[in-house]
């Protein structure tokens, strides 16, 4: 069911790139391009922006995992936080301030953290691959939070403005314009880099191999693909863009403590975005990160008790629509070109 | 020198039989409702939270209404008659009406989705418990202030550990004969094989799922109740609760009440130990025991049923 439906959605998006969401696709990259110089738009628009662009990475890369190869971590946090973690620890313990050579150390220590997490965990499917994830992740929080001495424990540590390619840009432009012109940019394209190899990633045959084991590991054994390599090798790939996901959060927020990247609701909250999105749909978690994000904003600023509309709507897509925005996205597709086609097709 | 030694464990081996007494009660109700009706309930040890919240407002009330009255000794009995029963019975009924409106719809649902849909019901339940009891920690320790300290070698240790220990001893025997001596026991071990055999020979499934549900969060209730009195509640523990419930039904094995025993007493000593010769990663460890069981020995150390 879910491979059919795949292939039609990305058959759909395929035909499209040429016709109206093909351009729909660009008008939006451009809007986004241009969204500090619009009128009216300031800073908070703009880092709101920012947290979607950067949590839909995550949300998509969790996806790799949940939608395309059937497994669910509720450990990402490590990953998210592992890369900011790694980056504040340069920043803390070094004198290296260039962000081309800190995104790197955070991908790498996310890639690393995916490696043995993934290694592990992967023994199992099902619940008992989402408990190791979980249990491994709050390993990490553990440690970060006892070990003090080192990370600063619930304090956590401070991220200091990078230098891109040896420009400080906070000293020539101060904060609203290093994060207006620069930051925002890095997370912007950060984002469009990592959609764009993860969508050819899916489409290869890695991609197409992980779906075979989704919707039966015997037969994909019976065929000859090591299941279970195939499945750790998800699990980096996940692991290493919800890695420049986590960077991205910690350049943006200028602080990371351990509640804030590596508690465990981050993973949930990332689960969040690509259910909402729709598991189905390769698309579909940017939109899922992009709801959650003004979901968050909007609850947050009317009641304190915000993680329980979350819960709520959580609990709500799954019992009711559990394809999230992209399954009502295609019906309502679906109806219109109904409509349109006098309902012949 | 040796003696010395040997008399600073003791205090450390009864921490650690408490500590393994909550979890019990915590992991088999967890067993119980995973591994005999198939129900992947992230959310269960968020009813261990909200029995502890329960039993400080009942330990208040009680306190409030009858403590200047009666004494000592009554006092103490009421409280008790009050964790020990009116506390599970307001979680189980608690747990029912939520089983109704939110457990029931995803019962049918694959077990990831189950796992995500009881973490959407966690989040509603601690922030629902941090709107009624406030986001500060709760406690209330009358039942071990009556209750006293018991004299170990010149230092004094609180007595409600060890009655804590004592009850739930006796609980693990009366479940042990639930389900070795007891109709509705056998027919739940029955149901956790196969389910629709057991409704074909006429018995009502969904009466005895209803049944093992509400023993399943009584027995959560009852762990926050014994856990209170010695402890306070914020509603973060959950998270704690629910990765080590997890690790009781792990390394125990799924549906074994001997594992869950063996798993939580080891959990118990494991943290209570390192908890005190190497405090900083003292669940840190009880993490990797549980990621070394799942990898050596997938199906727990007592555990028949695979998972």
């Amino acid at each position: 069911m879910s491979q059919e439906s795949d292939t039609e959605i990305i058959g759909t998006i395929r035909d499209g790139v040429t016709t109206w969401s093909g351009l729909a696709t660009a008008l939006l990259i451009v809007l986004a391009l241009g969204l500090p110089y619009l009128p009216g738009t300031g800073q908070f628009t703009v880092f709101l922006a920012a947290q979607m662009f950067l949590f839909a990475i995550a949300a998509v890369a969790f996806n790799v995992l949940l939608g395309y190869t059937g497994l669910l971590s509720f450990g990402h946090a490590a990953f998210f936080g592992g890369s900011a973690y790694a980056i504040g620890f340069v920043l803390k313990y070094t004198a290296i301030q260039e962000l081309l050579v800190l995104l790197p150390i955070g991908i790498l220590a996310a890639a690393v953290l995916a490696v043995i997490i993934g290694f592990i965990s992967v023994r199992h499917t099902e619940v008992y691959y989402s408990l190791l994830m979980l249990a491994l992740s709050f390993l990490i929080y553990v440690l970060m939070v006892k070990l003090y001495n080192v990370t600063g424990g619930t304090d956590g540590i401070a991220i200091t403005a990078p230098t891109v390619a040896g420009i400080n840009y906070i000293e020539l432009w101060g904060y609203n314009g290093y994060l207006m012109g620069i930051l925002y940019y890095v997370i912007l394209f950060s984002f469009l880099i990592s959609i764009a190899l993860m969508w050819v990633f899916m489409k290869s045959p890695f991609g197409l191999t992980l779906k075979t084991i989704k919707d039966s590991p015997e037969r994909a054994r019976s065929i000859g693909i090591p299941v279970v390599r195939y499945r750790w090798y998800a699990t980096i790939v996940s692991g290493v863009f919800t890695g420049i996901s986590g960077a991205m959060f910690a350049l943006l927020n200028s602080h990371i403590t351990p509640d804030t990247v590596l508690h465990w609701s981050h993973s949930g909250e990332i689960a969040f975005m690509t259910v909402l999105g729709g598991v189905g749909s390769f698309f579909g978690p940017i939109a899922g990160a992009s709801a959650f994000i003004l979901i968050q904003s909007e609850a947050q600023q009317l009641t304190e008790y915000w993680h329980f509309v979350i819960g709520f709507i959580l609990f709500v897509v799954i019992v009711f629509e559990p394809r999230g925005i992209a399954g009502i996205a295609k019906r309502m597709y679906g109806r219109a070109t109904d409509l349109r086609t006098g309902g012949d097709e | 020198m040796v003696a010395n030694l040997l008399i600073q464990q003791v205090p450390i081996v009864l921490n650690a039989l408490f500590l393994a007494a909550v979890l019990f009660l915590l992991g088999t109700g967890l067993s119980i409702i995973y591994g005999m009706l198939n129900f992947m309930n992230l959310a269960h040890a968020a009813f261990l939270v909200l029995g502890a919240y329960v039993s400080a407002t009942v330990i208040t009330q009680i306190v409030g209404s009858v403590g200047a009255s009666i004494g000592g000794a009554v006092l103490f009995l009421v409280l008790i008659v009050g964790l020990v029963i009116v506390v599970p019975a307001i979680v189980s009924l608690t747990g029912l009406a939520m089983e109704q409106v939110l457990f029931k719809p995803i019962y049918g649902l694959e077990d990831d989705y189950q796992l995500l849909a009881t973490f959407g019901i966690i989040l509603m339940m601690e922030d629902s418990m941090k709107f009624i009891w406030g986001g500060q920690p709760v406690s209330a320790t009358t039942p071990s202030d009556i209750l006293g300290s018991l004299n170990l070698f010149g230092t004094p240790f609180p007595l409600w550990p060890i009655f804590a220990t004592i009850l739930t001893a006796v609980i693990a025997a009366a479940l042990y004969y639930f389900f070795e001596e007891t109709r509705l026991g056998k027919i739940t071990l029955a149901m956790a094989e196969d389910t629709e055999v057991v409704g074909v020979t006429g018995i009502d499934t969904r009466k005895v799922h209803l049944q093992v549900f509400v023993i399943g969060l009584a027995l959560a209730g009852l762990g926050g109740a014994l856990y209170l009195p010695n402890a306070s509640v914020t509603t973060g523990i959950a998270l704690q609760f629910v990765i080590l419930a997890f690790a009781v039904v792990v390394i125990g094995g799924l549906g074994s009440l001997k594992g869950a025993i063996a798993a939580s007493l080891l959990i118990g000593f494991l943290r209570a130990f390192s908890s005190y010769y190497i405090p900083q990663i003292e669940l840190a460890i009880v993490f990797l025991l549980m990621a070394a069981v799942m990898l050596i020995k997938p199906t727990g150390l007592f555990g028949e049923i695979n998972a």
